[in-house]
């Protein structure tokens, strides 16, 4: 698993517990027919995630979450979505491609495609 | 809300996806590169295991040969769903065994808040809930499945 995948993973999954963590979003989910009980795996899922990177990205990504509220932020035409400056053409990404990048700006962990 | 996404795209339209396996990993795979072809997600590696993680979590069989799998991501480009059928059922765990015929897959990006997400889901739920509607989005032709797709979209 690629480090940016798994970041994607890891935001994916603590939205995911954000939803959970509001009993109301619970009680509603239920009322739609979802079987809302298996949530317990959750915790064990996260340290699996947190476990499969480096120790240096969870560092960044768990700032990024603890001072932001998210871990990932998407770049949008160069621009950051966290702090909206722009960034340098130098670091983009080739056409096509991926990657994870820290802001120059807000030191957010970015998600560049 | 959908309504700009899903019909601001004529050329791509709404479709409903034949699912051709009976695995669910195989309709999920499906799905998503369904979704990665239409420019709704970036990629489809890490979304795969998400919704199948929170698949784990949170089972999307509704019962009724339905599920509705759900997924709030910064891999979203924006909001949208993707329909797919099984003709023979595909084998997803569901209580009792059901096989499922119907998937409404639930993509919303990571920049909607949780209650937007929810009322995504809410709405695809309720639609398919509805046996008339059920059926003729698992059996009717694609034109029937596009329409009744496009006005739960604008919320008609
Ligand atoms: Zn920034």
């Amino acid at each position: 698993m690629s480090t940016l995948d798994a970041l994607i993973e890891l935001q994916d999954l603590d939205q995911f517990a954000e939803m959970f963590a509001d009993p109301a979003n619970v009680s509603r989910l239920r009322r739609l027919g979802y079987a809302v009980e298996k949530r317990e795996g959750l915790e064990r899922e996260r340290e699996r995630l947190v476990g499969s990177l480096e120790r240096r990205w969870v560092v960044l990504y768990e700032r990024s979450l603890a001072r932001y509220g998210r871990g990932l932020t998407a770049v949008r035409a160069r621009v950051c979505q966290g702090c909206f400056i722009t960034l340098p053409t130098s670091a983009a990404p080739p056409p096509g491609e991926a990657m994870v990048h820290l802001c120059e700006g807000c030191a957010r962990l970015l998600y560049w495609a | 809300m959908a309504i700009a996404d899903l019909t601001s795209l004529p050329v791509l339209g709404i479709e409903r996806v034949e699912l051709r396996h009976k695995l669910r990993v195989s309709a999920l795979t499906q799905l998503l590169t369904a979704a990665s072809v239409r420019g709704i997600v970036r990629g489809s590696t890490a979304l795969l295991e998400s919704v199948q993680r929170l698949e784990r979590l949170l089972p999307s069989a509704l019962g009724k040969q339905v599920a509705v799998p759900q997924v709030r991501s910064i891999a979203v480009e924006r909001p949208d769903v993707i329909v797919g059928r099984s003709l023979r059922g595909i084998e997803w765990d569901a209580p009792g065994g059901e096989l499922v015929r119907l998937v409404v897959l639930v993509l919303t990006p990571a920049g909607m808040g949780v209650d937007s997400h929810l009322d995504r889901v809410q709405q695809y739920a309720h639609l398919v809930r509805q046996q008339r509607t059920r059926q003729r989005l698992i059996e009717g032709d694609d034109d029937t499945a596009r329409a009744i797709l496009t006005a739960a979209a604008e919320g008609r």
